[in-house]
């Protein structure tokens, strides 16, 4: 279930598109995400699933999209339905 | 504008600036010795630039939702301490330009994917002047010495809700090449 991810990027990410009309790949960075929105998302997906994203794991990509994020938060060990 | 900041030459990257240094001599000596043995040794500038912007307002949300972790997470705790007001708080535009100053060192240095440095790596230091320098460290020290960046300038601003910053990084390796052209003029 992509809900509380899909609620942070719509509570956090300042997107110019919407978020319910973005598709599991579809890139937010075109869709307005910047790189500081983008710290905001990270702070608030370790909030919602109580993960930390290693360094390593602070890269564009792992923002790019819904189904990027997430494969990182189940990379962490992030329970999503 | 307001909050013009103006731009200042680091010299030579401050107390870190020797491990960048090093490296670049590192690097130079590589190349010079993988060069042709007869060539001409040249010398051969780089410059880098990079610029960012960023939204305030969004400085000041993050802020709000996410207090200490937000901060930690991002500057130095010299970063934090400039940002500080006498009266309690913090100044949201200082932390915005120092925000739009890291991405533009990232984007100067220009990163691999897997090689992104650390936001703590990318230190914006205040001056007596009022200018701010960018002491870069860690990765960001070696992605600068790869791309032979031997000083790093900044500037930033911030007026209308925006604060932006620009980093231009320099610097001079040596390279030999084949005589070819203008050797002979």
């Amino acid at each position: 279930m992509d809900e509380p991810i899909r609620r942070i990027l719509g509570e956090h990410a300042h997107l110019q598109a919407d978020v319910a009309e973005l598709g599991d790949d579809s890139d937010l960075y075109q869709a307005g995400l910047t790189s500081h929105s983008s710290v905001s998302v990270m702070l608030a997906l370790e909030d919602e699933f109580d993960v930390e994203f290693p360094q390593e794991m602070l890269r564009k990509k792992t923002f790019g999209s819904i189904h990027a994020i997430r494969d990182a938060l189940a990379q962490l060990g992030a329970v999503v339905a | 504008m307001r909050g013009a900041r103006g731009g200042r030459l680091s010299q030579g990257l401050a107390t870190r600036d020797e491990r960048t240094d090093a490296a670049a001599h590192e690097l130079v000596a590589s190349e010079l010795a993988a060069a042709p043995g007869n060539a001409p040794v040249r010398p051969q500038v780089s410059v880098a630039i990079g610029v960012d912007l960023v939204e305030i307002a969004q400085v000041a949300a993050a802020l709000e939702t996410f207090g200490e972790r937000y901060l930690r997470r991002l500057f130095t705790s010299s970063e934090i301490d400039a940002c500080r007001r006498a009266g309690g708080g913090y100044a949201i535009e200082r932390l915005a330009t120092r925000f739009a100053a890291k991405e533009a060192a990232l984007k100067m240095l220009e990163p691999a994917p897997d090689e992104v440095p650390e936001w703590h790596e990318i230190e914006v230091r205040s001056l007596p002047s009022g200018a701010s320098e960018i002491a870069l460290a860690g990765a960001a020290a070696r992605l600068a010495a790869r791309r032979a960046i031997r000083s790093v300038a900044m500037s930033a601003s911030h007026e209308g809700g925006f604060a932006t910053a620009v980093a231009i990084g320099w610097g001079e390796s040596s390279c030999r090449c084949k005589s070819v052209g203008l050797d002979n003029a």
